[in-house]
């Protein structure tokens, strides 16, 4: 235990800048204040790129900054302490970034000495970044251009030594494409194209390694905490069966039963062959076996292999519920294998499933709708339901060949585009984002709470900012009415304090499910000393940060008129399933979201909340 | 039986061998104080033995409710009335005429933790009516106990000047089966004569008929002969048991109750 | 409390200890034949052998299965008189869409049934406060009726509602426990809150009301399962009742046995699990198809031997990387390191681990070497090999898969 500094509190009390392409460092110390205002990761995060970005700045310009932020508890034995986060300006959608992964980089950046790493600046060429206890050096990463996201690593790898720990992009994400993201040990920071911003700063990996021990302040209070909240994962029904034995994807049926599974382009709500891409459905045909990102006890994720026919895949990650969703469901179709392969492409070679998805089922509309013809789509026939043709578009977007070269820009980028070239206003009603980000497998008409989640997201149409489907679609805590807006504001508000500490504090989600904040307090406080002593102070951090955010974005230039939804789902009603009839009202919840928050009528924060915040 | 009443027959009926060991801690209220003066060691000694069940008054239960605490202990038999019955010519105020009424309900008994009731049926009155009254009270009695499923227990027992030594063994015959067929779930009979004769009354009995230890003489038919003795008899007869008299409280008697208990369950 | 309650109160709890393990076997009535209680006699003769103190069934199950319960060495009858389809989440046929709760049986039914006590929900939480006025109107009245037959009332105090978060969750425990108490409980039956802090609180709020915690979802383990157990009587708990935990297990009476261990008998979690093989581990063993590859043995062993997370510092290793199969590597005892060591600075402990003895020791490597599995390391200027934490493996503990085993 240290008594100086934050070194061996959780943290190892040190951020590192570097600036591209000398790599000229300098090293920050972490200071206690700072830690118990934002704890680390998201917060740590978005304090340092509010406070060193300057405003207006272009995402994919070297003056953009690329942070990795580790948390108190990464790398420590707490469950599922294991994730770092990329923090920059998004290239999707221009707003704050922050993305998450538990591959394996969080805990090697953390040996090697650091809390964060804040890249600006750009490399002159493709460059490997290799850190080994605080030091960094950049070196040529020729031989690994164009190389997927599992060869690179494992190339990297092997000539450094195994016992160091990589992140890094594949070929989309060096070609800039804005839903690029970042991989490590074949988990990604997927969201918003963080791997657009590395490769744009010329860097297709970053190697670290280090003798670093993760020290706690308290040896017994944190093995205790830790004990107890594993063992609350062991007991709780979600976190040891529903996870282990069916993935994210146990809850498919689930929201198609409650008629909130997006189909056909958030055309339905409901998906005629939902049972067959069902968690058990793919435990029965293609999951080989269960793996866990590091300290994990749930162990979520599943190797799939599809053994033979055209689609074959020697082994991919999961596919996790969105992934199976978004290349499934949303693209009307139902074939495991075709899924998979399309899985696996987006693995390799970079690239958000989300938001591809979203592409594919966009391109699928306008297709079915005589908006797009085969010749503007290389000759494919795109409708809903084609495997063929949805896999056929992933392969393109993957590699930026044929369409993908403009279909890997995102809905949003794609649909101004093809409106300003064939000017009808029907391919920007097609076009379903929010703030530039695609929407994620849970339709708001059929859960008002995640409407006003997904307006009010800082990163843009994100599910995992205000998770309220939890409450309102599967039941936990109580269960809440989903096709009601009241009380949503206040449900919304308090997902997204939490999520922010939980996104804060090294600790994946999942592990939310089984825990509260009194565990992750508990975890903290044992970890770091900061001395936080009751969930009410740790979760000021979340709302802290949640306020930061939104500050970043207004500078940025968002209003509350970004806080919106698509046309789609405030004006088109469900037209059959559980939500039949219902549009997401938004406004009543909107006003009352920015109400509650403490915020004006022009969703900024006022100078109260802001001095509350210390944010002033 | 209803399935309560199984249940709680169970708790002072042994389900190995169907028998029991009941001792009488009721007196007190019929008599004063009688020789039980360390009654609550009395108690310790006869649970640890094994005694089945204690038939106590419902002033005495709420005092000696320790003793029925845990699984293994005995259970508690509330008695119900009250008789002027045993104050014999010893008695500061002895009997001149035979009183008997009923004190506590069944629903009260239930309410207070009983397993089980305990009632009186004498037979052999004066006055015919006096033996009437006595089996309208048992009968409502029994009603009561089939409604709210509360085993009961009658000692029927032959008194008064009409019991002759030649009729006395059929007036227990007569009076434990009376009480049978009014709905009573065991029967407590006094030693009516040797082995046939028990035998009689076992088999006319239909319920588990228990050994009952009268130590007074209350008619001048009843037989006399040492408790133990009786007991071995009346188990080879059939009986299932016995209801142990007010002297196996009294501390220098507590030896023989331990023997008893050993005999009527073996072991 | 009336003599009746008490009486029947203590046929319940042990008068020795003042503590109860009970077993529940009412969730037919609400949830239907759930695994378990399908045959429910069948199961509850396989539970009576591990000697449950107490039994809770439905009234009709009370009636049928009287036999049970038949002898003084038989489980006390409680009977549940309420009912609630609260519980029929998404994964049982008809799931609730408005949760209701009514009266079945009266105490005075349940006495009749023989029952040594009633049992009841109270629920606190409900969006519309009216249910809750209408729930503890409810539990008032059971509880006046209680005293009044002489039968000791057990509520089960819950937090349920969209109002309930985890956040407030503990504490509403707390809540409910103290309101049950005051209107009436003779006994608890309460859900644990996850940590003994915030259980401790709970046992205050009932001012001395014994409380039986609840089993709730079926823990994977038996260690978590009696750990959960150990925690409460810490706290001042007075034992458990323990549903599905029990009636779904493939042997209900081998798990009582290890409850009764802990409740009655004090032993400690350590000695009772697995016949004690976590107290006097003499060997690991690895069954690698279950690794999921998620070190967090390694973590645990650098951390309880070093008190930091040092990947370099653990004792044993996970071999394989994505996507797998992982495999635990882990010292076998084989003795070629201490044969491999020419200053006799390793042997082999009387407990069954290879000691190390610095003294000894010039830190030359020669043991690292020889290790075939390559699980000693010299790190730091100490020797790193595995000690089986003296008898009581951590990794095995901390293993949520049950990769690791420990042999006595």
């Amino acid at each position: 235990m240290s008594m100086t500094g934050l070194k061996g509190r959780g943290y190892a009390g040190r951020v590192l800048h570097l600036d591209l392409p000398r790599c000229e460092r300098r090293c920050e110390e972490l200071r206690e204040e700072e830690a118990k205002l934002f704890l680390g990761g998201k917060g740590l995060g978005a304090h340092i790129l509010y406070r060193d970005l300057k405003p207006g700045v272009d995402p994919l310009s070297p003056r953009n900054m690329l942070i990795f932020a580790t948390s108190p508890l990464t790398g420590t034995v707490a469950p599922t302490a294991n994730r770092f986060c990329v923090v920059t300006k998004s290239p999707l959608t221009g707003t704050f970034l922050d993305s998450h992964c538990g591959g394996p980089f969080g805990v090697g950046l953390k040996e090697a000495g650091l809390d964060a790493l804040v890249i600006g600046g750009a490399a002159d060429e493709l460059s490997i970044l290799v850190i080994e206890d605080g030091e960094v050096e950049l070196r040529d990463a020729h031989g690994l251009k164009g190389m997927t996201t599992l060869d690179a690593e494992r190339e990297v790898k092997r000539s450094l030594g195994e016992d160091c720990q990589v992140a890094c992009i594949g070929p989309a994400g060096e070609r800039g494409a804005p839903i690029a993201g970042v991989f490590s040990g074949m988990r990604a920071a997927g969201r918003g194209g963080a791997g657009a911003v590395m490769g744009s700063k010329g860097l297709k990996a970053i190697a670290a390694r280090g003798r670093e021990r993760v020290g706690v302040y308290d040896q017994e209070a944190f093995t205790r905490a830790s004990w107890i909240a594993h063992r609350m994962i062991r007991m709780h029904e979600v976190t040891a069966r529903h996870l282990p034995q069916h993935g994210s994807d146990n809850i498919l049926e689930t929201i198609n039963e409650t008629g909130a599974l997006p189909t056909r382009n958030f055309q339905a709500g409901t998906f005629e062959s939902a049972s067959e891409i069902s968690g058990a459905e793919w435990r029965r045909e293609l999951w080989a076996r269960d793996t866990a990102c590091g300290r994990c006890p749930i162990a979520c994720s599943k190797v799939a292999v599809v053994k033979d026919g055209p689609y074959r895949v020697e082994f991919t990650d999961g596919p996790d519920y969105e992934s199976i969703w978004s290349l499934g469901a949303l693209c009307g179709v139902g074939a495991k294998d075709a899924i998979a392969k399309a899985n696996e492409l987006c693995d390799l070679y970079g690239i958000d499933t989300i938001s591809v998805g979203n592409i594919v089922a966009y391109v699928m509309e306008c297709y079915e709708r005589g908006l797009l013809k085969e010749g503007d789509v290389d000759g494919l026939e795109a409708k809903f339901g084609s495997r063929e043709a949805m896999v056929a578009l992933v392969d393109k977007i993957s590699k930026g060949a044929g369409v993908g070269g403009r279909l890997q820009n995102g809905v949003k980028r794609i649909s101004e585009g093809l409106y300003a070239e064939k000017g009808d206003g029907a391919f920007l009603r097609l076009a379903l984002h929010v703030k530039g980000m695609e929407l994620p497998g849970y339709d708001p008409r059929a859960a008002q709470g995640m409407g006003l989640g997904y307006a009010t997201s800082d990163r843009g149409g994100c599910h995992l900012r205000g998770y309220t489907a939890g409450q309102e679609l599967l039941g936990y805590s109580g269960g809440a009415n989903p096709h009601g807006t009241e009380g949503k504001a206040k449900l919304v508000i308090d997902r997204q304090n939490e999520k922010a500490v939980v996104d804060s504090s090294g600790l994946c989600f999942y592990a939310f499910f089984a825990q509260t904040l009194k565990e992750v307090r508990m975890l903290v406080d044992a970890a770091t000393g900061l001395g936080y002593g009751s969930s009410k102070n740790l979760e000021r951090v979340g709302e802290r940060v949640y306020n930061l955010t939104r500050l970043f974005n207004l500078r940025e230039g968002f209003t509350s008129r970004d806080d919106t939804l698509p046309e789609r789902l405030l004006r088109e009603p469900m037209r059959a399933g559980p939500a039949k009839g219902l549009v997401v009202n938004l406004e009543p919840m909107l006003k009352e979201y920015y109400q509650l928050r403490g915020w004006d009528e022009a969703g900024v924060p006022t100078r109260s909340k802001l001095n509350e915040l210390g944010l002033a | 039986m209803g399935t309560g009443k199984d249940l709680r027959i169970s708790e002072f009926v042994d389900q190995d061998d169907k028998r029991s060991v009941i001792v009488q801690a009721s007196q007190g209220i019929m008599l004063g104080p009688s020789g039980d003066e360390r009654l609550d060691e009395a108690l310790e000694v006869l649970a640890r033995a094994g005694v089945d069940g204690i038939i106590m008054s419902r002033g005495l239960a709420s005092r000696c409710s320790r003793i029925f605490r845990g699984r293994d202990s005995p259970a508690m038999i509330m008695s119900l009335d009250w008789t002027n019955a045993f104050r014999g010519s010893g008695h500061p105020l002895p009997m001149m005429r035979l009183e008997h009424l009923v004190l506590t309900s069944v629903s009260d008994a239930l309410t207070l933790g009983a397993s089980g009731v305990s009632a009186y049926f004498f037979v052999g009155y004066e006055r015919d009516e006096y033996e009437a009254r006595n089996f309208e009270s048992m009968a409502s009695i029994c009603r009561e106990c089939d409604d709210l499923e509360v085993p009961l227990l009658v000692q029927a027992i032959p008194v008064g000047e009409r019991v002759t030594k030649e009729n006395y063994a059929d007036s227990v015959a007569m009076a434990s089966r009376m009480a049978v067929e009014a709905g009573s779930d065991l029967v407590a009979v006094p030693y009516a004569g040797a082995l046939g004769e028990m035998k009689m009354i076992v088999t006319a009995a239909k319920v588990p008929a228990l050994l009952l230890d009268l130590e007074l003489r209350l008619a001048d038919g009843q037989p006399d002969l040492g408790f133990a003795k009786a007991a071995s008899e009346a188990l080879d007869a059939g009986s299932a048991g016995v209801v142990l008299g007010r002297r196996y409280l009294e501390v220098g008697n507590l030896a023989e109750a331990e023997r008893l208990i050993r005999l009527v369950h073996g072991g | 409390m009336g003599l009746g309650q008490e009486m029947r109160l203590n046929r319940i709890f042990d008068p020795n200890d003042g503590r109860a393990v009970a077993v529940a076997a009412d969730h037919g009535l609400m949830l239907g034949p759930i695994s378990g209680v399908q045959e429910l006699g069948k199961t509850l003769e396989k539970v009576i052998e591990g000697r449950p103190d107490a039994i809770l069934l439905s009234p009709g199950q009370a009636e049928d299965l009287c036999h049970l319960f038949m002898g003084r060495r038989a489980p006390s009858l409680l009977v549940r008189i309420d009912w609630t389809n609260a519980f029929r989440d998404r994964t049982y046929t008809l799931p609730v869409r408005e949760t209701f709760f009514s009266s079945i049986a009266t105490p005075r039914d349940a006495l009749r049934l023989g029952a040594h006590a009633a049992v009841v929900y109270l629920f606190i939480g409900h969006e519309d406060e009216r249910q809750e006025a209408r729930h503890l109107a409810l539990v008032s009245r059971y509880a006046a009726e209680c005293e009044e037959a002489g039968l000791p009332l057990i509520v089960e105090p819950i937090p349920f509602g969209p109002r309930v978060t985890k956040s407030n969750y503990s504490e509403l425990v707390a809540t409910a426990v103290r309101i049950a108490v005051e209107a009436g409980a003779n006994a608890l039956k309460v859900p644990y809150t996850g940590d003994p802090e915030s259980f401790r609180d709970v046992v205050r709020a009932s001012a001395g009301t014994p409380i039986l915690v609840l089993g709730g979802y079926r823990a994977l383990s038996r260690r978590d399962l009696l750990d959960v157990i150990a925690e409460t009587l810490g706290v001042g708990g007075s034992g458990v009742v323990f549903g599905r935990n029990v009636v779904q297990a493939s042997d209900p009476a081998s798990v009582l046995r290890d409850i009764r261990a802990v409740v009655h008998e004090g032993r400690s979690v350590r000695e009772v699990v697995a016949g004690g093989a976590l107290s006097k581990t003499t060997r690991l063993r690895v069954y690698a198809e279950r690794c999921s590859g998620c070190q967090v043995c390694t973590a645990v062993c650098s951390f309880t031997h070093e008190g930091v997370h040092d990947g370099s510092a653990s004792r044993l290793r996970i071999e394989g990387e994505w996507p797998g199969p992982f495999k635990p590597v882990t010292c076998t005892q084989c003795e070629r390191c201490v044969a491999a060591c020419e200053r006799k600075a390793l042997s082999r402990s009387s407990l069954g681990h290879i000691d190390w003895e610095a003294e000894r020791c010039n830190l030359c490597g020669k043991c690292a070497e020889a290790c075939p599995f390559r699980v000693v390391a010299i790190h730091d200027s100490k020797v790193k090999i595995c000690d089986l934490c003296r008898g009581a493996p951590e990794c095995v503990e901390w293993c949520s898969k049950n990769a690791l085993g420990a042999i006595a």
